[in-house]
């Protein structure tokens, strides 16, 4: 008897499971009406659907051959006072669903009216629980992650802990000065999307009209960046991820602010220290000066005897100062070289043997081939 | 040299790459049915309606046959006040989550067109809007549009081993001229803009036509400037891109000196002013007479006479004011102009944001 008992509970909540969360197909039992609006998240998409709708009511609905027909009877909208939200309706048993267009906003509140002719209006408020509370992405690391920037610094990288949504950064990027006053315009006013594929890496370029010397409207508005004072670096904690979350804190960083650097990278100042055949040692490299961090993972790489590249994982040292490459497989005996793409630049933008503000007249009719600086080394 | 470094220094530079393109430099183009974008930016159409839009952050341009999407509502556009709140509404979302990345007009319908993002997070969803004579905004439903696509090919990388290139390039303009679609577009890692042509029907991005632009509006300073608005526009006859540019040279340059292994001379006609970075421009008549009309996000909707194009001195030495070059008259009672494409003989439909925030579509006669 207990057993019997037990069966049959579980029969019923099974039941009413299936009539709650999949209730198309599970109104033939029921007793007509009255309507009720239900949100449905057993579909692909979640939908709203009216339920129990009387037959005559539906018989009367069913010629409706119009959207503009059908959202003055069923209609869902953001707000009571806005326009009803585009979607498909279809019948299903003595349901009438409403499939939106877009999803919905997961912690957003849908207003929905049936005003079935000849009936009292049945309202609700429907929604997705937000799926996302708690803020949780942080500035994970800004490049350059030294102490000290030329006063010509170019760009800055900043890396996030987790993917950032569609909004640009720039409103939420700021850099004070020695006394704690907002620089004003010190960043290009760019309005493209500087992320990385994953939008964890976002890029900001200094605006380089802001830091020449001798032009006196620049001169008039002050440099962004001083030799000698320093400026702290802000991101807003405001900035949304792409959960829609601001960031669970603001970031502050202060760098010293050096002497502006004119000069090309110059690749014979180099310091390298060349592996032994037969190992996976990694061939290291150290620099005078910072180089771009975004680009020694891209631009710098390793060729064999061959003229063949070496494949292998780069390591970026602390301050951009070091650059250390590991083959996948054991170095092979004889010449090698380091394969430094034209495109490599320091914190300034100066590249090999191209400083950022020079004329560039006389190297314009370059093939789209990058132009490649070879830097031999041996295995021995 | 100095006196070279003088002169070029005040002269854009495009130079034309075709020789030695490497293979990362070429991507075969896709077609298909029910195309679909991780984001939808800048729009262009054909003379006979393919609508070219770009995908911002896979760096694609697709080529939309919109067939019956193209037709059905009534001839023109009509101005929608709160355009932002009334498509988010549509679209069931909060108008913060909107936004509109360009407006264009159907070379034949007169229908207006618009590009939206819906969302800001990672499930971010695009959207063509169809904006008809009556008012009404109809979502063009992507599932029966036949597509071609094209990805503009990413630089390549020193190490093909490391799979951490976070190099990504963004789309920022896009014009059609003469069977040729012409792209400008910005890299996150390197401080220039490339333009790249890549002909219609897509079939191979031969490397297109690699630009890089170099200007110098200050003095003896050079300068990569990045491009970001442009159109075509005949010249005495020849076919040219005007082109705005980042504090703010407007540039002229032949499209025929675009093809392999040429160099163009690109020529400063005017420098509009710093600060400021232009938006969007269109070609019309009025009264007999040309004009550029050019939006610009800090100097207001700018219109320039465009008679003195063909003859105008390239600006070849230091602006000592912030104009120079062939000038132009503000149109205050335009204001916010965010996006802006020719309506018909009379009237341009724009964008405008107010000072409260709204974002308004409006019909308004050509000035």
């Amino acid at each position: 008897m207990h057993v019997r008992k037990s069966a049959v509970l579980v029969a019923a909540l099974l039941l009413f499971t299936a009539c709650v969360g999949r209730y198309v197909g599970c109104d033939a039992g029921r007793k007509e009406g009255p309507a009720r609006i239900v949100l449905n998240t057993q579909t692909d998409r979640a939908t709203i659907d009216v339920v129990d709708v009387p037959e005559a009511q539906l018989s009367q609905l069913r010629g409706n051959n119009s959207k503009e027909a059908w959202t003055q009877v069923f209609r869902i909208a953001v707000a009571a006072d806005q326009p009803p939200m585009l979607g498909d309706y279809a019948f299903y048993g003595r349901s009438i669903r409403f499939t939106p267009m877009f999803p919905l906003d997961p912690g957003r509140q849908y207003h929905v009216t049936f005003v079935p002719a000849g009936a009292a209006p049945i309202t609700a408020t429907v929604g997705l629980p937000a799926t996302h509370t708690t803020p949780t992405t942080t500035v994970a690391q800004v490049f350059p992650s030294g102490d000290v920037i030329p006063e010509n610094q170019l760009r800055l990288y900043v890396h996030f802990s987790a993917p950032m949504g569609m909004k640009g950064g720039l409103d939420y990027v700021h850099l004070l000065d020695d006394q704690g006053q907002e620089v004003a315009d010190p960043f290009l006013p760019l309005d493209a999307e500087f992320w990385n594929d994953d939008r964890t890496r976002y890029t900001v370029f200094f605006d380089p009209g802001r830091q020449k010397r001798g032009i006196p409207v620049i001169e008039a508005m002050g440099r962004s960046l001083t030799e000698g004072k320093p400026v702290t670096l802000v991101v807003d904690a405001e900035w949304r991820d792409g959960n829609g979350l601001p960031l669970k804190e603001s970031y502050r960083r202060t760098f010293r602010v050096g002497p502006p650097d004119e000069r090309p990278i110059n690749h014979a100042a180099w310091q390298l220290m060349a592996p032994t055949a037969g190992t996976r040692t990694p061939l290291a490299v150290a620099f005078p000066e910072p180089l771009d961090h975004g680009l020694l993972l891209r631009a710098l790489g390793v060729q064999g005897a061959d003229g063949r590249p070496v494949a292998g994982d780069i390591t970026v040292g602390r301050g951009e100062l070091t650059w250390s490459f590991t083959p996948r497989e054991f170095w092979k005996a004889g010449a090698h070289n380091i394969v430094a793409f034209g495109m490599l630049e320091d914190l300034a933008g100066n590249r090999i043997g191209r400083a950022f503000e020079v004329d560039q007249f006389d190297r314009s009719d370059r093939s789209a081939e990058p132009e490649k600086t070879l830097i031999p080394f041996s295995v021995r | 040299m100095r006196s070279l470094l003088l002169k070029s220094a005040l002269i854009l530079t495009v130079v034309v790459s075709w020789s030695g393109v490497p293979a990362a430099e070429k991507t075969n183009a896709t077609n298909g049915t029910n195309p679909t974008f991780k984001s939808i930016g800048p729009l262009a159409f054909s003379p006979d309606g393919v609508l070219f839009a770009g995908d911002t952050q896979a760096a694609s341009i697709f080529a939309l046959d919109l067939g019956t999407a193209a037709t059905g509502g009534a001839p023109g556009a009509k101005s929608i006040p709160a355009f932002d709140q009334k498509v988010a509404a549509l679209l069931g979302t909060d108008v913060r989550e909107i936004t509109v990345t360009d407006l264009v007009v159907h070379p034949k319908t007169r229908n207006a067109f618009a590009s939206v993002m819906r969302g800001q997070g990672t499930n971010a969803q695009a959207a063509l809007l169809r904006i008809d004579g009556a008012g009404k905004i109809e979502v063009v439903s992507f599932t029966a549009v036949k597509f071609s696509k094209v990805d503009l090919p990413n630089a390549p990388a020193a190490n093909p081993g490391d799979t951490r290139n976070s190099r990504t390039q963004s789309i920022t303009d896009m014009a059609f001229v003469d069977g040729r679609l012409y792209v400008a577009g910005l890299s996150n890692e390197e401080f220039s803009s490339k333009l790249r042509s890549v002909s219609y029907p897509f079939n191979t991005v031969d490397g297109g036509t690699s630009v890089e632009i170099y200007h110098g509006n200050h003095g003896q300073f050079e300068t990569r400037s990045p491009v970001y608005t442009f159109v075509p526009y005949k010249v005495k006859g020849e076919t040219n891109l005007i082109a705005g540019y980042l504090c703010t040279p407007l540039v002229k340059f032949p499209v025929s000196g675009l093809r392999p292994g040429a160099k163009v001379m690109g020529t400063t006609i005017a420098e509009l002013g710093n600060r400021n970075r232009p938006l969007d421009m269109i070609v019309y008549k009025k009264d007999g007479k040309e004009f550029l009309l050019m939006s610009n996000n800090s100097r207001g909707v700018m219109k320039i006479p465009t008679d003195g194009f063909a003859d105008a001195a390239s600006i070849t030495a230091r602006v000592s004011s912030e104009r120079g070059g062939i000038g132009y008259e503000t149109i205050t009672t335009m204001k916010g102009v965010e996006q802006l494409d020719l309506l018909d003989a009379t009237n341009t439909i724009i964008l405008a944001r107010t000072d409260a925030g709204v974002l308004n579509l409006d019909v308004v006669a050509l000035p």
